[in-house]
C-alpha cells in the first residue's frame, strides 16, 4: 500500500564460520545441529535473512545469545564479511549497487557517511584516548569535513542532545560511566545524520535508572531526527518499547516476523511463545 | 444509512499454543458494521472473545478467517485482516486509536511528553503539538502538576487520562476502548463517560468494551453481545 523505497533491504544473508561440507551446505537441517554441523563443525551464524527497513521506522532483531543477531549488525557495518548475500541502502547508488560488493574504499566511504553503529561494548565504538568531543569529531572527519570550528560546534550539540554535561565534553569516555559512554556512542553515531543507526544491545549490562535514560534518548532521536534503525536486543522489554515491527532469531534463522505487539501477544511459532511467556 | 466505517465478515481466531499442545477459540464467525460516527459497546463475560476482536482490528492478533473490510482516509477502501504491516502501522498513527486499560510507556517520559510524541508521531510540529496536548490535558482534567511527572508514579484513574489523551491527540477516525473504566472509582468513572460522549459528539467512532453495562447504557447506540466466542 504504501510505496516508499526502503532504507535498507537486506537479501538471504548467509553467515558460514568454517568451509561447510556436502551434508550441511545441502541438507542443513539434519545436517546441523543448533548451529554447527555435526560433521565438520561448521557455525552456521547465519542463513538465509532477508529483511526491509523503511524510512523513521525502528526494527527489533531479538533472539538469544548465539541467535546471529550481532552478526547482522557486523555484516552491515562491515565489521565482518557475509558468506553471501546482498544489501542495498537507498542512500547508495539510490538502491541499485550491492553493498558487499563495494570496494574497500567504497566500504569505508560508505559507513563513515551513510551509516551510524552502537556497539554493545563502548571499547568497540569510542576511543579511549581521546575526549569525547575529540571522538566525534573523529568520525565527521572521516566523512571529510574539516572544518574545526564546526567541528566542535556540531560535537557539542549532539552531546548536549544525549545530555553528556558541558563540562565534561572535553574528557576521555573512560572515565565516564557505562550509560554515558553509550550516550557519546550515540552521539557519535549520529554525527554524519546517517540515514539507519545500527542499535547493538545498547542498554544491556546497563542499571536499570540508567538504561531508561538511554531507552528515553533513543526515542527522542527517533521522534527528533527521524532516522531509521535497527535495534538489536535479548531484552524483550527493550524492544516492546522501542521498535515498531520484530524479527525473532534462532540458529542464525529467522523464526517469525511481524508488528511488535503481535509478536509478543499473538507469537506463532513455537520458539516465540516459548521466549514470550518467560518474559516476567 | 452512510456506509458503514469498518465491516466485520465472519472473522474468526483461535490460538495454537505449541508446548501445551492446546488450541483456545477466540472468536468465531463475528460479523457487524460500525457507521461513521456511531458508538457501539461489547458486552459478555471475562473470556468471552471480546478483547479478541478489538486485538483483531488492531491486528495485534493476527486474523485467521474472515474479512475488516475498513473505509480509510489515506488508503481508500481496505482489508485490515491482510494489509501489510506498513499499512496497518500508518493507520495506527493516522485512523486507528487504541485505549486498553493499561498504559504502557518508556520510563521517564513525563506525561505532557507522552501525549505530545503520540501527536509528532503524525508529523505535527513540535510547538503545535505541545500546544495540543497541553490543551488535552486540561481538557481531561490532569493536575498541572502531574504534567511533567512520570506516569509510572500516577492513579489509576490518572493514567487513564494520560492514556485517553494519547490516542485522542490523533484525531482517530476510529477509537477502540478496551475496558478503559475497569480500574476506576466512580467519580472518574463519570469523567471517562462524559469525555466519551464528548467525542462522540465530534464525530469519532467507537468500539468500547465496559464490564459496567450500567455505565454503557445512555452513552452506546447499541450494544453487541458475546458468548462463548460468537457475537449473539
Amino acid at each position: 500500500m504504501t510505496t516508499t523505497l526502503p532504507v535498507l533491504t537486506v537479501d538471504d544473508l548467509s553467515k558460514r564460520y568454517g568451509s561447510g561440507c556436502a551434508a550441511c551446505r545441502d541438507h542443513a537441517e539434519t545436517a546441523l545441529q543448533g548451529n554447527t554441523c555435526r560433521h565438520c563443525g561448521t557455525v552456521h551464524a547465519l542463513s538465509g535473512v532477508s529483511f526491509e527497513v523503511h524510512p523513521g521506522e525502528v526494527l527489533g532483531i531479538v533472539g538469544e545469545s548465539g541467535s546471529g543477531k550481532s552478526t547482522i549488525l557486523n555484516c552491515l557495518y562491515f565489521d565482518e564479511e557475509p558468506t553471501s548475500g546482498h544489501a542495498y541502502l537507498a542512500a547508495y547508488e539510490r538502491g541499485a549497487a550491492d553493498l558487499w560488493t563495494a570496494s574497500g574504499e567504497r566500504r569505508r566511504w560508505i559507513r563513515n557517511h551513510l551509516l551510524g553503529k552502537v556497539y554493545q561494548n563502548p571499547m568497540l565504538g569510542l576511543n579511549m584516548d581521546f575526549s569525547s568531543v575529540a571522538n566525534i569529531a573523529e568520525k565527521m572527519i572521516a566523512a571529510n569535513d574539516r572544518h574545526v570550528g564546526r567541528m566542535e560546534a556540531r560535537a557539542r550539540v549532539l552531546l548536549e542532545h544525549t545530555r553528556i554535561p558541558t563540562h565534561r565534553m572535553k574528557t576521555s569516555p573512560r572515565q565516564f560511566s557505562g550509560g554515558m559512554q553509550q550516550r557519546v556512542q550515540i552521539a557519535k553515531a549520529l554525527s554524519n545524520e546517517p540515514p539507519i543507526l545500527l542499535l547493538d544491545e545498547v542498554t544491556t549490562g546497563l542499571d536499570l535508572s540508567v538504561q531508561a535514560r538511554v531507552l528515553d534518548l533513543i526515542k527522542q532521536i527517533r521522534r527528533d531526527v527521524g532516522v531509521a534503525m535497527i535495534l538489536v536486543s535479548h531484552d524483550l522489554a527493550v524492544i516492546r518499547m522501542l521498535a515498531d515491527r520484530t524479527i525473532v532469531m534462532r540458529d542464525g534463522r529467522q523464526v517469525e516476523a511481524g508488528l511488535t505487539d503481535q509478536i509478543m501477544e499473538d507469537p506463532q511459532h513455537p520458539y516465540t511463545q516459548e521466549l514470550v511467556y518467560s518474559l516476567l | 444509512m452512510n456506509e458503514p466505517v469498518l465491516s466485520l465478515r465472519n472473522v474468526s481466531k483461535a490460538f495454537t499454543l505449541h508446548a501445551q499442545e492446546q488450541r483456545v477459540e477466540g472468536c468465531r464467525d463475528v460479523t457487524f458494521d460500525l457507521a461513521p460516527g456511531e458508538f457501539v459497546g461489547i458486552t459478555g463475560r471475562s473470556g468471552s472473545g471480546k478483547s479478541t476482536v478489538l486485538k483483531l482490528i488492531y491486528r495485534t492478533y493476527l486474523p485467521q478467517a474472515g474479512e475488516m473490510r475498513y473505509a480509510s482516509e489515506a488508503f481508500g477502501s481496505i482489508d485490515l485482516a491482510r494489509a501489510d504491516e506498513r499499512t496497518v502501522l500508518a493507520l495506527r498513527r493516522q485512523e486507528i486509536g487504541y485505549v486498553s486499560q493499561f498504559l504502557r510507556v518508556v520510563p521517564r517520559t513525563t506525561a505532557r511528553e507522552v501525549v505530545e510524541s503520540a501527536m509528532r508521531e503524525t508529523g505535527t510540529d513540535p510547538s503545535a503539538a505541545r500546544a495540543e496536548a497541553e490543551r488535552l490535558l486540561e481538557h481531561f482534567e490532569l493536575p498541572k502538576a502531574l504534567w511533567e511527572s512520570f506516569p509510572q508514579t500516577f492513579s489509576g484513574g490518572e493514567k487513564l487520562r494520560v492514556n485517553v489523551a494519547r490516542a485522542m491527540i490523533k484525531r482517530p477516525r476510529i477509537l477502540l476502548l478496551d475496558e478503559p473504566t475497569a480500574s476506576l472509582d466512580a467519580h472518574s468513572k463519570s469523567k471517562v463517560r462524559a469525555l466519551l460522549a464528548s467525542l462522540k459528539t465530534e464525530g469519532t467512532t467507537m468500539l468500547g468494551i465496559f464490564h459496567d453495562l450500567a455505565f454503557m447504557e445512555g452513552v452506546c447506540d447499541r450494544e453487541l453481545h458475546m458468548e462463548a466466542g460468537i457475537l449473539s
